[in-house]
């Protein structure tokens, strides 16, 4: 499961108490099942506010430094974590004109460009262990030079511990290196990432989203113009499309099930978006059968995700009200 | 036939079409129009018909764009449409070249497909940049890319082999984009190759050549001449060099030049050297000299190589040179790509100047011992490229220049002012470019 999965747990996990303002939506427009689009509106969005405590970790300065997870027992999502064998990669980015918390910010927004990242380098952990050195870095074969590159002052150090090797997936855990002249700590210890993400999220100000019960549905959200965190969207990087249902239970029953969201609903489905602005319900499955309609009096609700997005929030998450098409 | 109706059984559009004037005034008349969207790379469009006599024609489409002029007179044809947005309705027209002049088809439209959402989002700053931006996208996503001068991607091929691709260039036939896929991180790639796609990317091969390196150049000849690492022993043990490789068009491989021709490891000592001896890292060609451009990184020096004899003319930068850069200037680092132009030297210096890349130009007289500094770009805020790196100078005067995984291009004016940036969202990189006034090269020769 990558980190934009757990995350729409996290996401979805925040619907505390307060049950979606549908009933201000007013009844479903009465061609809600004679068009077969659902089209997604700001309206719709869910609010999620949230930043990223991440750890950080002061070193010496121009030399090298062991860097060791063996406390990595949770990820920034509170999921559990082998230490050993979840983590298959760490790689150090440094961000030279940048601090951290404007890094924590840009990562936040989605909005860091690749030319603020002043070098990276990173060690495979092929063997399965729980520690690695800086200097066993290296990035498309070039190793860096501590003594000139990773210095007090050379800018904002961080490591990115992950699951899979694709640059920019499977973010499990943050910290900040900080080397300082003044220290002479040669080992950091990653922590574990319960807790370096903090954020709430808003579901009942929304409006939730008529749909018709029976195909055809495609979904189309061309018309976002903002993300959960109102920041600027970009449509055409949505790669899923994620559908949960949970039988008997409303939002507030949700709340405390938070962290089991996904193994907890009743049915979860899925679509994946290889480009564009609209993919088919239909199309969706769990894994094994396809999904076939809004069934039941249980809490149906819909995200959009971006896994390349470095903010792991789904992009655009409601709350859905399924009507049954008038017969005629 | 078989092709044309295989077309047509596709094409989504198909126009019955009489060119104009009519038929009973015309020598040719256009029928049969077919667009059809490519399903491999959906941004571009094969436009097909036919004509009652062997004729020669084109296709208008898009805001003033054309195919080129067919060379050979058929009566079945297909022009490819580059250069288009994703998404996009385009209209077109076919134009067939007759006896009383240009004999026209319908306008019709064809919208485009969508491009892969794991592409990276580019960021545009400034519209002093009219020229295609042919360059691999790595990181995120690995493949052969073409960006327009409004930070739109119109061309994209997607890598599958789980290598790198460091370089991408239109073929000089004008039918397809050459790149190579290998790896230098670490060991080198067994199962590198240098591969020629075509442009609707229905086509694809891929000519294994094993441990490739960075760069590689197409002759006039059609000749793929690559880098490729290079095992020697040296003191009891495998030495990691580099050699020159030529791909002829037939297929054949020969070793055309390798580091141990002009250099020793006993007196050519660069640094880095747990990384390998020299690993070079950009190599260029003069057609007008026949001679190979080779920047090898541990020396911080870049060879002159006459392609016929295999004698190193000059080494111009610190290890081994014969030129070096005049007393006070400043010295290129681990540079990667250059530009040897009339009477001077662009060099991309990656770590010259420490932890911020820049791009150099040194006055260039191959008979004096030192080159001066005469011009240099420093990004604001700066950027530290510690691997890849281009510059390219236009001929207005203006320098393209590649800060690679830097993931930043900026086009440069001579008094240092940036007039067009792009910049790729965090996580993704450029390679190294070409910058190209025409997607259809073919045209321009």
């Amino acid at each position: 499961m990558n980190i934009n999965a757990r995350i729409w747990i996290l996401s979805a996990l925040a619907l505390t108490g307060c049950p979606a303002k549908s009933d201000d939506s007013g009844p479903p427009p009465a061609d809600v099942c004679s068009e077969g689009t659902v089209a997604l509106s700001d309206a719709n969005n869910y609010a999620f506010q949230g930043s990223l405590d991440v750890p950080s970790i002061t070193t010496v300065s121009g030399a090298d430094v062991q860097v060791c997870w063996d406390e990595l027992t949770t990820d920034i999502q509170c999921q559990p974590v082998d230490p050993a064998a979840d983590i298959d990669n760490v790689g150090l980015i440094r961000f030279a004109n940048l601090s951290q918390d404007e890094v924590k910010e840009g990562l936040s927004k989605n909005n860091l460009n690749q030319s603020e990242m002043s070098g990276y380098v990173e060690a495979r952990n092929d063997a399965g262990g729980t520690c690695t050195t800086l200097s066993a870095m290296s990035f498309f074969g070039t190793p860096i030079d501590l003594s000139q590159e990773y210095t007090d002052g050379g800018g904002t150090y961080m490591l990115l511990l992950t699951t899979g090797t694709e640059l920019g997936k499977g973010a499990r855990m943050l910290t900040f290196l900080a080397p300082s002249t003044a220290s002479d700590v040669t080992r950091a210890d990653v922590g574990a990432g319960c807790g370096v993400l903090d954020f709430t999220v808003d579901l009942h100000s929304l409006t939730s989203l008529p749909v018709c019960s029976d195909a055809p549905w495609t979904v189309d959200w061309s018309a976002l113009t903002v993300d959960g965190e109102g920041n600027a969207v970009n449509a055409l990087k949505v790669d899923s499309v994620m559908l949960g249902y949970y039988e008997g239970r409303g939002v507030s029953d949700i709340e405390g099930d938070f962290l089991d969201l996904e193994q907890s609903a009743t049915a979860l489905y899925t679509v994946d978006v290889a480009g564009g602005t609209t993919a088919d319900l239909s199309t969706a499955t769990n894994g094994a059968d396809a999904f076939t309609g809004f069934t039941g009096d249980g809490l149906w609700l819909l995200a959009l995700r971006c896994s390349s997005c470095y903010n792991p929030a789904p992009i655009f998450l409601t709350v859905l009200a399924p009507t049954a098409p008038t017969g005629d | 036939m078989a092709r044309h109706l295989t077309l047509l059984g596709l094409a989504p559009l198909v126009l019955a079409c009489t060119g104009k004037p009519g038929p009973g005034d015309a020598s040719v008349t256009i029928g049969d129009v077919t667009a059809e969207v490519s399903p491999v790379i959906p941004t571009v469009v094969t436009v097909t018909w036919t004509t009652d006599v062997a004729s020669v024609g084109y296709v208008r489409f898009g805001d003033g764009l054309t195919t080129p002029t067919e060379s050979v007179a058929a009566t079945e044809h297909s022009a490819v449409l580059l250069g288009l947005h994703m998404q996009t309705a385009v209209d077109y027209q076919v134009v067939v070249q007759a006896e009383e002049g240009d004999i026209t088809s319908d306008t019709a439209s064809v919208t485009t497909g969508i491009l892969p959402n794991t592409l990276p989002t580019l960021t545009l700053d400034g519209d002093g940049n009219d020229l295609y931006t042919v360059a691999p996208i790595l990181g995120g996503v690995v493949g052969p890319a073409i960006i327009d001068a409004t930070g739109n991607f119109v061309w994209y091929y997607p890598d599958t082999r789980g290598l790198d691709v460091y370089r991408a260039r239109l073929s000089r036939d004008g039918t397809s984009v050459l790149y190579n896929a290998g790896s230098v991180s670490g060991d080198p790639a067994q199962d590198s190759a240098l591969v020629r796609v075509s442009l609707d990317g229905t086509s694809e091969v891929a000519t294994p050549v094993p441990l490739l390196a960075h760069d590689f150049v197409e002759l006039p000849d059609g000749t793929l001449s690559a880098i490729a690492v290079e095992y020697r022993d040296f003191n009891g043990s495998q030495l990691r060099g580099d050699k020159i490789v030529e791909v002829a068009p037939d297929g054949t491989q020969t070793d055309a030049w390798s580091v141990w021709d002009c250099f020793d490891p006993a007196v050519d000592v660069g640094t880095d050297t747990e990384i390998g001896w020299t690993f070079a890292n950009a190599l260029d060609y003069d057609e007008a000299d026949d001679a190979y451009y080779l920047s090898i990184r541990n020396f911080s020096s870049i060879v002159k190589i006459d392609r016929a004899t295999g004698t190193c003319d000059w080494v111009f930068g610190t290890t081994a040179a014969t030129i070096t850069p005049a007393s006070g200037d400043d010295v290129f680092l681990h540079e990667h790509q250059f530009e040897v132009l009339d009477s001077s030297i662009l060099v991309f210096d990656n770590a010259g100047a420490g932890s911020q890349s820049r791009a150099l130009e040194y006055s260039f007289d191959p008979t004096q011992p030192t080159a001066s500094e005469i011009w240099s770009f420093y990004p604001d805020p700066s950027i530290f490229t510690f691997v890849l790196g281009d510059v390219h100078r236009l001929d207005d005067g203006d320098t393209l220049v590649d800060f690679a995984v830097g993931g930043e291009i900026d086009r440069v004016t001579p008094a240092g002012d940036v007039t067009w940036r792009l910049d790729a969202a965090l996580g993704y990189a450029f390679g190294f470019f070409e910058a190209e006034p025409d997607l259809y090269v073919a045209r321009g020769e």
